[in-house]
């Protein structure tokens, strides 16, 4: 044999063993893997471009026979400012805005079945939200032959990308590059029954200013080529790479029963590596800030893989990387994709306020929600993003203290679960819309605080209502039933209902659905009032009373004490249209107590008493079940008030004005 | 005059002032008073007689502050919209107390008395209004100007940085730089005050300009008096926080307790404003006293020259003798004749 070509065979079957030798994760797949993709992309870090290759290969799980397949294409919506995302956005996502030159989009140059038809010619952008045809963020592809029930098909498909400024998550900023939503993607064939679906149909929506994404699970294996120097992380894990002649290095990654695969690179990361039983966390953090901020990555990442695992269920994959963006990357920040989540932090940022731990826990969390349990974040964000923020405050609070979680500085301080309900409960109009509404519908606004905030309230409150055992155990059964697979609304309370039946029997009805109609579908408000209390005594009986048949005094009948009573009353009443169940704790003036109950139906319910002793304070809800109340300040009087506080909080504002008056007037 | 000569003058005056630096409180008292109070009432009126409030006896409660804010925070907003009132209002009021401030420090006796005191407020109150005036339009331009070029410099110089320790530690500099530029305008303000009492002057334009050379000819002993009273400032807030800190606010007797030192701390930089001026006005007279005087010579007058005066001449000494400061009694200003001036060098 000649020995060049000895040596090129040699080389070609190593590169090929290399590249083909995928570490398996799983050793039976999670997921039905519908959707698998291998890509081959390369970055031109110079001219801000990707350059990629893939190989899909489609699988029909449905009873129908598919005609065509609709993809996105999400980095469109960067092209210009009509696209429907930069519309809606008015150019400014998550405080970033784009660039002069820093439009980003996606190309597709080739698309063909394997060893079948080339579909090039007829692609066509689809526009099923709202029809701007400026908007290229899906297209869709008639087959000739179409993909027959259980029949996979692959697609081939050669794509140029031009990269965004950091915009919208995804993006670079100097030579820092987070790539996501990067490659041609297929959207969800929902069959009938699944979801709401009641026909098949494509669940492929554009891409919108306030929505995320939706996808089906599969392996990816995607061959990253990048400058030498640049640090990548990824999706999956690293199988091995390989350096180029042209001063590049080729980075392949596997990553199994996943719905998504981004990934990063920057010459400048420094690389933390820890462990968590078995998972391998991976820091990319900014050298700058790896001695400020680094241990406060590691310790919220740990502490929300063990809370999760503790409540919800096993973290499946055996590796997470945390990506720390850059200065002027921070748009990129706060995101997540499966087993890869991005941070946020600053040099000098001081530990009392907890915004890298706050980020952390959010972002694991979508771990679980969104990319474990697969939910349509189009359609029903809360069921991600809202059940996210809820363990975020969770979590939060459990680790660094309910009122100390997120802020803890000079004596002021805030916890994560109150900070949240205080965006929602300080609302200007929290009735604007309701929670349940597909993301780009909220256009009045509100998206954000009704999506995230409000649906961490009312979980709290489902979570006080029905217990906290009873709370883990719906959601460890929803988890475990739907995860890897697309849920909906209905899926949620289903199993909520279930739970609730088991361990409460009818105590709530025959359903929760009460509550959610309330909550999740209605716009109504909650606010319960202990609107006055008070005792009038009431002066002993004067003359005579009847005894055995004898006319006496009352003296006589009762002894010599004295016979005053009061009658005492507490009103409450219920302000907010929001019915819920309530009670109502009543204390004496010699410490005895009652605890009413009251169904929260009415208008208003005043108990009564006759007592020897004074009413000295009332409480509605007085566990504080009701975290979607609007005002808890209203929901407790007392006949007997202390000053104290007044005087301290006014006594700090005299301070305050005398220090203004003073260092102002001081010209 | 040096700067610490000026300092401990300034002390002893303060101290023997400290019934000005009672007055002085004692208005500052009274102005913030008025609002403090009716945030007092607010808070009863709406919350007074809730339970939540027991959540803020021993700490800060946030839900509690959250909730009684949405509520009711209109009207507490109502409230702080009237400090911007009682800013300005202070403002007026320190001007005018300004002129009784310096005329007690520049007397020769240096003692506090009511009467001397409101009689120096009412004769320099308007022409210390003009210097408010001018140096806050000096500050509003100044800052103006100022922000933009830092801000530009600032935006040059971080255009591309990766990191942001560069951009936090420029913008902790630049910060620091324009609080000096604004430090040195109301330096120039306080000397302007001082020369148009010291030397009675009555226009506010040459008091400005006398108040602005003198900063900038005696730059560095200037802002050294004045770091050094800043420092002191900053000193007795540290103390003050670190004390606040440590005793809290969490039972009566501890709110009592921080209450005495908020105002103890009040009160100290109020004798810190007396000592502001008393330092100053010291340093000024010490400089303006060691100042030559000018010798007039005459030229071929151009118009009748106004009726003589005695003015005493000074004669030029010897080389190495010491020169005796006279300064020229006060005058009041009167058309002079255009002349040429000989500066007579001297030996300090």
């Amino acid at each position: 044999m000649n020995p060049s070509f000895r040596f090129l065979a040699i080389f070609l079957i190593t590169s090929f063993t290399l590249s083909e030798a995928r570490q398996i994760t799983f050793p039976e797949p999670l997921s039905e893997r519908i959707a698998s993709y291998r890509i081959s992309v390369t970055l031109d870090a110079e001219k801000k471009m990707l350059l990629g290759k893939e190989s899909l290969t489609w699988t029909n799980t449905s009873k129908d026979r598919i005609t065509e397949l609709q993809f996105h294409l999400y980095w469109n919506a960067f092209k210009n400012t009509k696209t429907t995302f930069m519309k809606e956005s008015g150019g400014q996502h998550r405080g970033a805005s784009i660039g002069a030159d820093g439009w980003g989009w996606i190309d597709v140059t080739s698309i063909s079945i394997r060893d079948g038809e080339d579909l090039k010619s007829r692609m066509e952008f689809i526009r099923p939200d709202d029809g701007n045809d400026m908007d290229e963020t899906v297209f869709r592809v008639p087959l000739a032959r179409p993909v027959r029930p259980r029949q996979s098909v692959t697609v081939d498909i050669d794509f140029t990308s031009k990269i965004p400024t950091i915009f919208a998550r995804t993006g670079f900023n100097e030579k820092f590059f987070m790539i996501g939503q990067w490659f041609p993607k297929i959207g969800v064939y929902e069959p009938a029954g699944m979801r709401y679906a009641t026909e098949g149909q494509w669940n492929c929506h554009q891409f919108h200013s306030n929505t995320e994404f939706y996808a089906d699970y599969g392996v990816y294996d995607v061959d990253i080529t990048v400058p030498k120097s640049f640090v990548v992380g990824a999706t999956g894990l690293l199988q091995n790479d390989r350096e180029n002649a042209n001063g590049t290095k080729t980075h392949f990654y596997h990553a199994e029963d996943v719905h998504d695969f981004s990934w990063t690179a920057s010459p400048l990361y420094k690389v933390v590596e820890d462990q968590w039983q078995h998972v391998k966390i991976r820091l990319l953090i900014q050298p700058d800030r790896e001695k400020s901020n680094g241990h406060r990555y590691m310790h919220s990442a740990k502490a929300a893989l063990q809370y999760f695992n503790d409540h919800v269920g096993k973290y499946p994959y055996p590796n997470l990387t945390i990506v720390d963006p850059q200065w002027g990357a921070l748009g990129a920040g706060g995101m997540e994709y499966p087993t890869l989540i991005t941070g946020g932090s600053f040099w000098g940022l001081g530990e009392g306020f907890r915004v890298v731990e706050g980020v952390t826990i959010h972002e694991f969390g979508h771990e679980y929600w969104y990319g474990l349990v697969g939910n349509n974040e189009f359609e029903e964000a809360w069921l991600d993003e809202g059940i996210n923020q809820y363990y975020e405050t969770r979590i939060m609070d459990a680790t660094y203290g309910k009122k100390t979680s997120f802020i803890d500085f000079f004596g002021y301080h805030m916890g994560d679960a109150e900070f949240t309900r205080s965006n929602y409960t300080t609302m200007n109009n929290p009735k604007v819309s309701p929670t349940y509404l597909n993301a780009w519908e909220y256009k009045a606004g509100g998206y954000g605080t009704l999506t995230y905030q409000k649906t961490a309230t009312f979980m709290t409150t489902l979570e006080r209502l029905i217990g906290p055992a009873v709370m883990d155990e719906a959601m460890k059964t929803y988890f475990e039933r739907w995860k890897f697979k697309h849920p909906c609304s209905r899926d949620f309370i289903s199993v909520i209902d279930e739970i609730v039946e088991k361990r409460h029997g009818d105590k709530f009805g025959k359903s929760m659905q009460w509550f959610f109609d309330q909550v999740l579908y209605g716009t109504d408000v909650c606010d319960y009032e202990l609107t006055s209390l008070g005792s009038q005594r009431v002066e002993g009986t004067r003359g005579v009373v009847d005894s055995a048949g004898k006319r006496i005094t009352p003296r006589e009948k009762y002894g010599p004490k004295k016979v005053d009573t009061f009658e005492s009353h507490v009103l409450v009443s219920r302000l907010g249209e929001v019915k819920m169940p309530v009670d109502v704790l009543v204390h004496f003036d010699n410490g005895t107590e009652v605890r009413e109950h009251w169904d929260g139906l009415a208008r208003w319910k005043q108990f009564e008493y006759v007592r020897p002793e004074r009413i000295l304070w009332a409480k509605v809800d007085p566990d504080e079940v009701l975290t979607i109340d609007l005002n808890l300040n209203n929901n407790s009087k007392t006949t007997e008030p202390v000053s104290q506080p007044i005087w301290k909080y006014s006594l700090k504002f005299l301070f305050w004005i005398q220090n203004t008056l003073q260092y102002t007037s001081w010209f | 005059m040096t700067t610490i000569k000026a300092l401990t003058t300034g002390i002893r005056t303060s101290n023997q002032s400290l019934r000005m630096v009672a007055l002085l409180y004692c208005i500052n008292l009274a102005l913030a008073a008025i609002l403090a109070l009716t945030l007092r009432s607010i808070i009863s009126s709406t919350v007074g007689d809730s339970m939540a409030l027991h959540n803020l006896i021993k700490d800060f409660d946030y839900t509690v502050y959250s909730d009684f804010m949405f509520k009711h925070g209109a009207r507490v907003g109502a409230l702080t919209s009237q400090v911007t009132w009682l800013i300005l209002f202070s403002m007026l009021v320190n001007t005018l107390l300004g002129g009784g401030i310096i005329s007690t420090v520049a007397s020769p006796d240096r003692r506090f008395s009511m009467r001397s005191f409101f009689e120096g407020c009412g004769n320099y109150f308007l022409r210390f209004l003009g210097l408010l005036v001018i140096f806050g339009l000096i500050l509003v331009l100044v800052g103006a100007l100022l922000s933009f070029i830092l801000a530009a410099i600032h935006s040059v110089l971080t255009a591309s940085s990766v990191s942001e320790v560069i951009p936090i530690t420029l913008g902790l500099v630049l910060i620091l730089v324009f609080l000096f530029v604004m430090m040195l305008i109301v330096m120039m303000a306080d000397y302007a005050k001082i020369a148009m009492v010291v030397n009675d002057i009555p226009s506010v334009f040459k008091a400005s300009w006398t108040g602005m050379k003198f900063v900038f000819r005696n730059f560095f002993k200037a802002v050294g008096l004045q770091l050094v009273i800043v420092i002191l400032g900053i000193l007795a807030i540290v103390l003050y926080l670190f004390l606040a800190n440590w005793i809290g606010m969490a039972t009566p007797i501890t709110v009592f307790l921080t209450f005495i030192i908020q105002q103890v701390s009040v009160g100290f930089k109020s004798w810190t404003r007396v000592l502001t001026f008393a330092s100053e006005t010291t340093f000024f007279a010490g400089v303006e006293a060691s100042r030559p005087v000018l010798a007039e010579v005459s030229a071929a007058p151009t118009q009748e020259p106004a009726p003589a005066e005695p003015v005493e001449s000074v004669a030029i000494p010897a080389p190495s003798a010491p020169v005796r400061k006279k300064r020229a009694p006060r005058r009041v200003p009167t058309k002079k004749p255009v002349a040429t001036r000989k500066r007579i060098s001297k030996k300090k």
